[in-house]
């Protein structure tokens, strides 16, 4: 029974290891180029102090208003666009005015 | 498509953004804006840098935006082709003003597919700012093509089953429709008109040894390729519009009214036969045009209102294997019912009323 044994699973494993290459084969190439992340780190947080949490009311906290370097920018711009809380606190939800349109336009 | 509320419309999803490539240009460098950290940053912002697409892509993506700022989705040219013939040169300027209330929405730019959903349809963010190679089909295509090729194609049309090419092969719009014709690059370089030049998507790109003399398929074989489109046969009944009027309300917005739509399948001629779509019969479909659609905008703004038919080419987007037509022979051959007659145009209440 043992070599028997032995043989039903170097079939199943091998089956499995064909099936899993197929489906690798099939799959679509979802791949993306490779980011240089440190790159960007480094060129986006280059202040000395560490740039704040952004705040529930950004209106309060400006910041400077010349000579800031464009990645300065850049980090002043996410805090707040990248921050879920300040966006739907901030947001303002459009009046829905009803449309007179009539068809299928 | 689900509503996205204000505050998604601008969420940056910093995650998926970071693994973008355009996550290394900084913000201001495309959005200009001010460098403070206030609501006063937004000053100057330009909400659509892609807008001009060459201003605001054309930097990196030279081989495509100059071409995508002169096609059809971005000039929406189409439409001046089909109004310019009906009118005069006189009369352009008050169909321009008309458009910049009711077609100017739905200029396409390059964010309008890659980035966001487009604004006619309240736009917003697709995937938190991260670039969309291929635009999502119900959010940006159907977003805007969605009372005609949206309700065919998803079958939402009561009774008419959706397009054989969604409901089994679930086919996207850009499966069939390339980068190229999007962009308005290649064969559709400088077209003036969605039907105009090199034929756009071909169903032989996929189904070559199906098509004409030598398929083996006997109906084929009998019709050849100049006789019938392939929607003659594989379509099934659509959308016609007729006699839409728009206006604006006393704040400036824009409305329209279709007088009358129905849902109806018509072979016609042809009538844009030529060496690209040398077909005799073809479905034709009712445009919602009407002599005095714009009327709210000036009188008489389409004196050569007969210059083009209002029974157009159409590739309704609900192709079937089996249709109507492909059941026998007398599905067509001696049935008049299938066929554009003067009866049926002349029955129609835009026609009654000119007679």
């Amino acid at each position: 029974m043992k070599p028997r044994h032995g043989l039903w699973l170097f079939f199943v494993i091998g089956a499995g290891l064909l099936i899993g290459a197929a489906l690798a084969a099939c799959a679509p190439d979802t791949s993306a180029p490779e980011l240089n992340t440190e790159a960007r780190t480094e060129r986006l947080v280059t202040p000395t102090q560490p740039v704040e949490v952004a705040q529930a009311d950004p209106a309060d906290t400006d910041g400077p208003a010349a000579d800031v370097p464009a990645a300065v920018a850049d980090i002043y711009c996410l805090d707040c666009h990248t921050n879920q809380v300040i966006m739907q606190g901030l947001a303002v939800e459009e009046e829905e005015t009803e449309s007179l349109s009539e068809g299928p336009g | 498509m689900p509503p996205v509320e204000a505050w998604e419309k601008v969420w940056v999803d910093r995650e998926t953004y970071a693994s973008d490539v355009h996550a290394f240009i900084a913000c201001t460098a495309c959005h200009g804006g001010q460098p403070v950290r206030s609501m006063s940053a937004h000053e100057g912002l330009i909400a659509d840098p892609s807008a001009d697409p060459e201003a605001g892509c054309g930097a990196c993506h030279p081989n495509i935006a100059p071409y995508a700022a002169d096609s059809l989705h971005a000039t929406l040219r189409g439409y001046d082709t089909a109004l310019y013939e009906r009118s005069i040169p006189e009369n352009h300027a008050a169909l321009e003003f008309m458009q910049s209330y009711h077609c100017n929405e739905c200029h396409a730019t390059c964010g309008d597919c890659h980035i966001a959903q487009p604004d006619s349809v309240g736009g917003g963010l697709l995937e938190g700012h991260a670039f969309v190679r291929q635009p999502p089909m119900s959010q940006t295509c159907t977003a805007c093509h969605g009372s005609r090729v949206k309700n065919e194609y998803y079958g939402l049309n009561e009774g008419i089953p959706g397009d054989v090419h969604l409901r089994q092969a679930r086919l996207a719009c850009t499966d069939c429709h390339s980068g190229d014709q999007m962009h308005g690059m290649g064969e559709a370089q400088g077209a003036e008109h969605r039907y105009d030049g090199a034929r756009e998507p071909q169903c032989e790109d996929c189904h070559a040894d199906q098509i004409g003399v030598g398929s083996g398929i006997l109906q084929h074989e009998i019709h050849g390729t100049e006789i019938l489109s392939c929607q003659a046969c594989h379509s099934v009944a659509y959308t016609n519009c007729t006699n839409c009027h728009v206006d604006r309300t006393e704040d400036d917005v824009p409305f329209y009214k279709i007088e009358e739509h129905s849902v109806g399948f018509y072979l016609g001629r042809n009538p844009l036969r030529s060496a690209e779509r040398p077909y005799r019969y073809v479905p034709v479909r009712h445009v919602p045009i009407d002599p005095e659609s714009f009327s709210a905008y000036g009188e008489d703004l389409l004196p050569n209102f007969l210059n083009r038919p209002t029974w157009t080419y159409a590739t309704p987007h609900n192709i079937q294997r089996n249709t109507p037509q492909t059941e026998s022979c007398t599905s067509c051959h001696g049935n008049a019912d299938i066929f554009l007659t003067a009866d049926k145009e002349i029955g129609r209440a835009s026609c009654r009323e000119r007679v």
